[in-house]
């Protein structure tokens, strides 16, 4: 008995000797009862069977131990190895997270190419010189990115639209060489019913990146057969039946029978997810010959396509559509600063300050770039128009586009220095410090706030109260109040260590007249006193920055939510990345590699049906 | 543009013989040709201030009408305005902050969005789609959804919960919300097709097309797993909507609408804010009066919307002033904003009474909601919701009256009621409780 107890406390935590006490301490004073702080009640059951029934109220707890918001600095602090306890329970127990063994793949739902992927595809397979797609719908966003399968809805809508843009491009490639080549049609086009089918299994192989059945070959040989005598209707028939298929518009991955077990994807499952997280686009030759070699079902034979992928000006697409949407730059377009405080800030410029992050990231990708310079570096990449924004001297270069310059000074230096994070984190008129700050906990501590309670008061706006303090004495006025406090702590201080740079992020010393003042103090007792230390700061604990953007990037890659049970590969993806100097290609080549990206995890029995 | 006056008048002009399906049960209906009744939902976000909203009587409209309702005046036979509708489903209830999210998906809903920022968005049949799905076969388009705004690009729109709750006002089923449609030029395209779709020959390819690829994902639907089948019956669903439109083409009866003389499709996007949204407009009266579509949705600004008003003297984010504070001078731009958005409406209302039909105008037969999910912008309430009707519903509303209703009524209950009017069977909707009363 005495021994059993022993093995229990080294190992296995207990709810009723760990978890029970510790949040009776340290929790359920503020957090019980009709004025619960922060709107969050805690249920707290005497037994364990009972308490694992609430798996989403112990998710939130281990976050705010995890990012230390809790309890609040005022209170007494609990020991590591108290809370660490906590933390294991709750993930080993509450939500079912062990990590021993092979990782849980996950699901993803029947994915739809977003509008991105569908233009990207549509150029590669068809060779024409125009963007095909433009006039979609938007596409929805979930988890901050527009790929994720179960926000991408459809409607009637884009079924008009896939039919009117694959009939008008295919056409379009008909009648251009550059499209002839990309369909290899040579002379007339295919004649004969044997030449139109090699057509049609060439071309159904490329879209729905496998080949197709011979009974789908037939079916389409015979329909495009019937859709007139002369090689130019069979062909744009079939062609523009293949672009409208579901085959095409979906990431097609076929349900095992039941019962079975997790399954690995198979090459060319594979070959079309790395086509679509590295190029936003369908796979070309080389990568569906890789998959019909056996080649993607080795880890190596992976990393080498991954770096043949990157390679590739395709890749671009990955610069783009990640840094856009990682850092909320695509809403850049829909942010207009007042133009009489802040003239001059054209849609050109604004697509520069996208260029700046997208320039930044790409070199990173193409150096193996520790990740750490996203937090502080000494240069970045500008063009010309941006330089001048900024007031960089950059040598003059003929027809030179983003390149890079060193900094001079210590004002700046990686993400959240850059123009366009700080304009998208801005109100038209004025910074938004909370913004700024919510962004950084969001996007590189990986901490997202809880959003405010309801009924707080507003902060006072009066002109009167802006002659008569700075915005930052008014907030903190403001967060005397404890339900805020919280919070705002760290995320004011983070956001008021970047007021030196102004709604459109220039550098400025001075806010109405008033002399900005950006010192601070974060929750665990650092203090900073201008921008550059606080980056310093942010600096200190690579892995947390390494876990965000591990998260982020898989959540890209895979177009599903995370949930409690993708802990494992993210550890793995960070451990691999620690190990590797950091370097933001091994990020992408662990995730290319990773269980989640090849695998598939079997439908949830009636039983367990909640979706990981 | 400028339309005639008479549009059986300008058909005749134009050589194209009653091809109406409003005038084809004229042949058939025992008692007099009743012109069809139309159902069209305008939403704007974050509230609006209601101090000038609520006429301070109840009964016939004051003779001067509050100043946000001013541009309205013109209408005021038309107007009703209907205080103390609430959407609890806005409300918390239990999922915490997301009241903007929230306001949109409930309003025309009546159900709580499922709290997901991603995974398995979940809310509810919408008002305008119930009236769509039993009756829109009628029609050449079953509905038409258009918006001002695309929708955020990046990043979250409301704490915790997916931009598709804050950007979609119409939902086909649970999890499928129905795009909007937001280039003027494109709205025209759907209303009267393309070229393609006239031509035999083509149109004979495509139904070629269509039936085959329909084929080929009924069978894909049986090799996938059930949470993926939906999305394929999304496709499918979709897919046959085309169909049928594809099938109708070319007999007289259904002919897709004609392009009345001197109207053109729009070239560009108008890049003053106020001509693009009334260009917008404009494309959903031209539906409406060409009997293109009875039920329409128009979005004119997503919930949450931060965006400028600058060329109507607010530069302020339009949510950031919301949360006025009770600030006089925050209160005044808000106003400005939400007058702005009503001179939208006297906009589009303009259009409709221009479309003279049976014995009187497109109004006469018109229900038209117009309002925010939230009331105050500052308080995030939910009940108090500023929410305008304009129309007669062909007779079964008697218009010029501000009505107040119990407070806690359910939005949805107007809901039910106006889907009964276009004939459509439902026995409740998201939370209604009844129908509302008053109205007639």
């Amino acid at each position: 008995m005495i021994l059993f107890f022993l093995i229990l406390s080294a190992g296995e935590p207990v709810y009723e000797r760990d978890v029970l006490p510790f949040v009776k301490q340290h929790c359920i004073d503020c957090h019980s009862g009709p004025k619960a702080k922060g709107d969050f009640r805690l249920i707290l059951p005497t037994s364990s069977a009972d308490a694992l029934k609430s798996p989403a109220q112990w998710e939130r707890v281990a976050q705010v131990l995890r990012s230390g918001d809790m309890p609040p600095s005022s209170k007494p602090r609990p020991s590591k190895s108290s809370s660490d306890a906590v933390n294991q329970w709750i993930d080993e127990k509450a939500l079912g997270v062990v990590c021993a063994g092979t990782p849980k793949p996950g699901r993803v739902t029947l994915r739809r190419l977003n509008r991105e992927e569908y233009g990207n595809a549509m150029r590669d397979l068809l060779g024409i010189g125009y963007r095909v797609g433009e006039d979609l719908p938007a596409d929805d966003v979930g988890d901050g990115f527009d790929n994720q399968a179960d926000v991408l809805t459809l409607s009637p809508l884009h079924l008009e639209k896939y039919l009117a843009n694959a009939e008008q491009a295919v056409s379009q490639a008909w009648r251009s060489p550059s499209g002839k080549r990309a369909l290899g049609i040579r002379n007339n086009g295919p004649e004969t019913t044997e030449q139109l089918k090699a057509f049609i299994v060439q071309q159904t192989r490329r879209a729905w990146r496998r080949p197709a059945s011979a009974a789908e070959v037939d079916r389409l040989t015979t329909m495009s057969l019937n859709a007139g005598s002369k090689p130019e209707e069979r062909v744009t028939s079939a062609m523009t039946a293949i672009l409208v298929s579901p085959r095409f518009l979906f990431l097609v991955e076929v349900e095992p029978p039941p019962g079975a077990a997790d399954r690995a994807l198979d090459g060319y499952e594979r070959a079309a997810r790395l086509a679509l997280f590295l190029w936003s686009s369908v796979p070309d030759d080389t990568l569906l010959d890789a998959a019909a070699s056996g080649e993607l079902m080795r880890p190596e034979g992976i990393n080498s396509q991954v770096e043949r992928m990157l390679r590739d000006g395709k890749s671009k697409a990955l610069a783009r559509n990640f840094t856009g949407q990682w850092l909320q730059l695509r809403n850049l377009k829909t942010i207009q600063p007042d133009p009489v405080r802040f003239p001059g800030i054209t849609e050109a410029l604004k697509e520069d300050m996208l260029g700046e992050c997208e320039a930044f990231f790409a070199n990173m990708l193409t150096e193996n770039g520790p990740i750490t310079d996203f937090i502080d570096s000494r240069y970045t990449f500008v063009n010309d128009r941006l330089a001048q924004f900024y007031g960089y001297k950059l040598p003059k270069v003929r027809n030179a586009g983003f390149r890079r310059y060193d900094f001079t000074d210590d004002r700046r230096g990686g993400i959240t220095t850059m123009a366009g994070v700080l304009l998208v984190t801005s109100n038209p008129t004025r910074t938004s410090p909370v913004k700024r700050g919510k962004f950084v906990l969001e996007n590189i501590l990986g901490t997202p706030p809880p959003p405010p309670p309801p009924g707080v008061e507003e902060l006072k706006d009066t002109p009167a109260a802006r002659q008569a303090s700075t915005l930052r004495q008014r907030m903190e006025e403001h967060r005397r109040n404890p339900n805020c406090a919280v919070c705002h702590t760290k995320m004011d201080a983070l956001g008021f260590g970047l007021e030196n740079f102004d709604v459109v992020g220039r550098w400025r010393t001075e806010d109405e007249g008033k002399k900005i003042d950006v010192a601070g103090v974060l929750p665990d007792g650092k203090a900073f006193a201008k921008p550059s230390e606080l980056r310093a700061l942010l600096g200190t604990n690579p892995e947390m920055f390494a876990d965000c953007l591990a998260r982020k990037m898989l959540t890209y890659a895979l177009g599903r939510s995370l949930g409690a049970k993708d802990r494992c590969v993210v550890d793995q993806l960070v451990s691999e990345m620690k190990c590797n100097g950091w370097g933001l290609t091994v990020l992408v080549k662990a995730v290319a590699r990773s269980e989640s990206f090849t695998h598939r995890e079997k439908a949830p029995t009636a039983s367990n049906g909640v979706r990981p | 543009m400028n339309l005639p006056c008479d549009r059986r008048l300008f058909l005749r002009g134009t050589g194209i013989t009653l091809a109406l399906p409003w005038l084809e049960s004229l042949a058939s209906a025992a008692g007099p040709a009743q012109p069809p009744r139309r159902l069209v939902y305008l939403y704007v976000p974050n509230g609006a201030h209601m101090d000038a909203w609520t006429p301070t009587t109840t009964g016939a409209l004051p003779t001067e009408l509050p100043a946000t309702l001013r541009p309205l005046a013109p209408f005021r036979d038309y107007l009703s305005v209907l205080s103390g509708l609430t959407a609890d489903k806005a409300r918390a209830n239990g999922d915490g902050p997301g009241d903007h999210a929230r306001a949109m998906a409930s309003f025309l809903t009546g159900r709580q969005a499922r709290k997901t920022a991603g995974a398995d968005i979940r809310i509810g049949i919408s008002a305008d789609q119930v009236v769509a799905s039993q009756l829109g076969r009628q029609t050449h388009l079953p509905s038409l959804e258009i918006g001002a705004d695309k929708g955020l690009n990046a990043g979250g729109c409301d704490s915790g919960y997916s931009c598709a709750y804050s950007a979609n006002l119409s939902w086909r089923s649970e999890a499928t919300p129905v795009s909007k449609e937001t280039d003027p030029a494109a709205i025209f395209a759907r209303i009267f097709g393309t070229n393609a779709g006239n031509d035999p020959v083509r149109s004979a390819t495509r139904a070629r097309i269509v039936d085959m690829v329909l084929d080929d994902a009924r069978s894909l639907r049986g090799q996938l797993a059930n949470d993926d089948r939906l999305k394929v019956d999304e496709y499918l669903d979709s897919l046959r909507d085309v169909e049928r439109r594809l099938a109708r083409t070319g007999t007289p009866a259904n002919a897709r609408p004609v392009v009345p003389q001197g109207v053109a499709a729009p070239t560009s996007n108008p890049s003053d804010p106020t001509e693009a949204l009334h260009l917008l407009a404009d494309m959903l009266a031209l539906a409406l009066r060409v009997d293109a579509t009875r039920v329409a949705t128009f979005v004119l600004a997503n919930e949450g919307s931060n965006r400028s008003y600058k060329f109507i003297g607010v530069p302020e984010g339009h949510h950031e002033l919301s949360h006025h504070g009770k600030n006089a001078d925050k209160q005044a731009k808000i106003q400005k904003i939400n007058t702005f958005h009503t001179g939208v409406l006297a906009h589009l209302l303009g259009k409709l009474r221009d479309a003279k039909e049976g014995n009187g105008c497109l109004l006469d037969n018109l229900m038209l909601v117009y309002g925010s999910g939230i009331g105050d912008g500052d308080r995030h309430n939910h009940d108090e919701l500023p929410i305008l009707m304009i129309g007669k519903g062909g007779g079964t509303i008697k218009p010029g009256k501000h009505i107040r209703y119990a407070s806690e009524t359910p939005l949805a209950n107007l809901h039910l009621s106006l889907i009964e009017r276009m004939g459509a069977k439902i026995d409740r909707l998201g939370d209604s409780t009844g129908r509302i009363d008053n109205l007639s």
